[in-house]
């Protein structure tokens, strides 16, 4: 089995703290060419990171289907509760991540590349953003995102705001944990799980070389 | 006894469709609060902070998005099972529902009966033709095209009806509101395919609820479902004037 991954992308990075929780052994490559070449389109028509491909050659899209798969057919080290209620908020905080915490954030990218964007339009993505971690920091629980136990809501969280962390100043305000201490105090707890740490370390490493280029 | 589910949200509304759908086919009986999102008030706004329909309450809490309400339905109530036994068609299942809510939701819902139907029937705006043409002549069929490599001849997508057959078809619906027909000659398996899910009766019976409420003016919804004997909520999270959430509106 092998992961289309690259270290940089929070999606991706979502997989590979499951497939690390789950001591799986699956091959991290890069897409044959990057995300827009014909041989990865073949693979997976959206040209999204990650892809699982498995070892019949099926391929399967999206993070979050990734790790529903993943959690089913390996069952061991559970990422998910048992009961229905508990399921449905890990559930809520991936979503949360997925659909309404990334896109504000990466709406913002391209100006760190060097375009400029719209000041009203920066502002509004950034308010949008502070909404969303206001609605993060009522929503939290402790030690772990959805309570007692580590589960896919920590996996899919912490790549996302380990970016917004480190690349928001960038936009002149300040970091996103401090005022809030519900968010603080899990993240710091998050980022001493060697899965997260190891993964983490991978995305600063990419963000690194990115911002020094 | 366990507490009566509560769905909050608009019988127009493709997502709640799902759930709804998903409800019936599990023979889960609900009340239901019709609100049009952008009519939610202050507790709405507290309850889904995103302002999205729709909303599920029940004896374990309060659930907000249809693709995790109808994950919990199929962990709470797992029978009929609505998603595949077989653990790679449950993935390609959860995908075909995440294409259908992302890329379909983004075409025929924020592109077409945005224009024709929102627009006009809660901010009161004309359409925007040259944004229903380009949908029309490039985004529809795109989508189109790429169905017709995945829905079967006949019956369903795996083997049984499946959250995959529900999502797609949920969207057919809203194409049907914004007058949208498929050219059957161009993608005939799509045509078929989405015609034999409508059928199923979980789809019928709120066809009848649907059709009526697309003729009737949004401020009398709850008066038209009373009047057909629709298990209604005794309160409800709607206002009469409507507020721009922090939805996407193309």
């Amino acid at each position: 089995m092998k992961l289309y991954s690259s270290d940089l992308s929070n999606f991706a990075s979502k997989t590979r703290i499951a497939i690390r929780e789950k001591g799986l052994n699956i091959d991290l490559i890069k897409p044959p060419g990057g995300t827009s070449s014909t041989e990865y389109r073949k693979l997976n028509p959206l040209g999204k990171i990650p892809a699982l491909e498995l070892d019949n050659g099926q391929v399967i899209a999206e993070s979050e289907t990734i790790n529903e798969y993943l959690e089913e057919r390996y069952p061991q080290n559970p990422l998910l509760p048992k009961d229905a209620a508990s399921r449905a908020l890990v559930r809520t905080f991936s979503r949360l991540n997925d659909l309404y915490l990334d896109p504000p954030f990466r709406s913002l990218l391209p100006q760190l590349f060097g375009k400029k964007l719209d000041v009203s339009f920066v502002q509004e993505k950034l308010a949008e953003i502070n909404n969303r971690l206001d609605q993060l920091e009522g929503m939290i629980g402790s030690p772990w995102a959805a309570g007692d136990t580590f589960t896919l809501a920590d996996a899919a969280l912490t790549p996302t705001l380990f970016l917004i962390v480190n690349i928001l100043p960038q936009f002149g305000v300040g970091s996103p944990v401090d005022s809030r201490p519900k968010l603080a105090a899990w993240w710091k707890q998050a980022q001493g799980r060697p899965s997260i740490r190891k993964t983490l370390d991978e995305q600063r490493t990419a963000l690194t070389a990115l911002m020094t280029k | 006894m366990r507490e009566q589910v509560r769905i909050i949200g608009s019988y127009l509304s493709p997502y709640v469709r799902k759930v709804l759908v998903v409800l019936d086919l599990k023979g889960i009986s609900y009340e239901i609060d019709p609100i049009v999102p952008f009519f939610g008030d202050d507790r709405f706004s507290q309850m889904s902070p995103i302002r999205r329909i729709p909303v599920l309450i029940d004896d374990s809490g309060t659930i907000g998005d249809s693709s995790v309400i109808c994950q919990y339905l199929e962990d709470r109530y797992p029978q009929p099972m609505l998603y595949p036994a077989d653990i790679v068609d449950r993935a390609r299942a959860r995908w075909l529902e995440e294409y259908a809510d992302s890329r379909m939701g983004e075409v025929f819902i924020w592109r077409l009966f945005n224009q024709v139907a929102i627009k006009r029937a809660v901010w009161g705006e004309q359409t925007d033709k040259s944004v229903v043409e380009k949908t029309l002549r490039e985004d529809i069929p795109q989508v189109l095209d790429y169905l017709e490599t995945q829905v079967p001849v006949e019956g369903f997508v795996f083997g049984t009806v499946s959250i995959a057959d529900i999502s797609i078809a949920c969207f057919f619906r809203n194409a049907a509101f914004s007058q949208f027909q498929i050219d059957s000659a161009r993608w005939p398996r799509t045509t078929a395919f989405v015609e034999r899910i409508l059928k199923l009766d979980s789809f019928e019976k709120l066809k009848l609820i649907e059709d009526r409420l697309i003729r009737t003016p949004l401020a009398q919804h709850r008066a038209a479902l009373k009047e057909i004997g629709v298990p209604l909520t005794k309160a409800t999270y709607g206002t009469t004037e409507p507020r721009r959430g922090i939805m996407r509106i193309d």
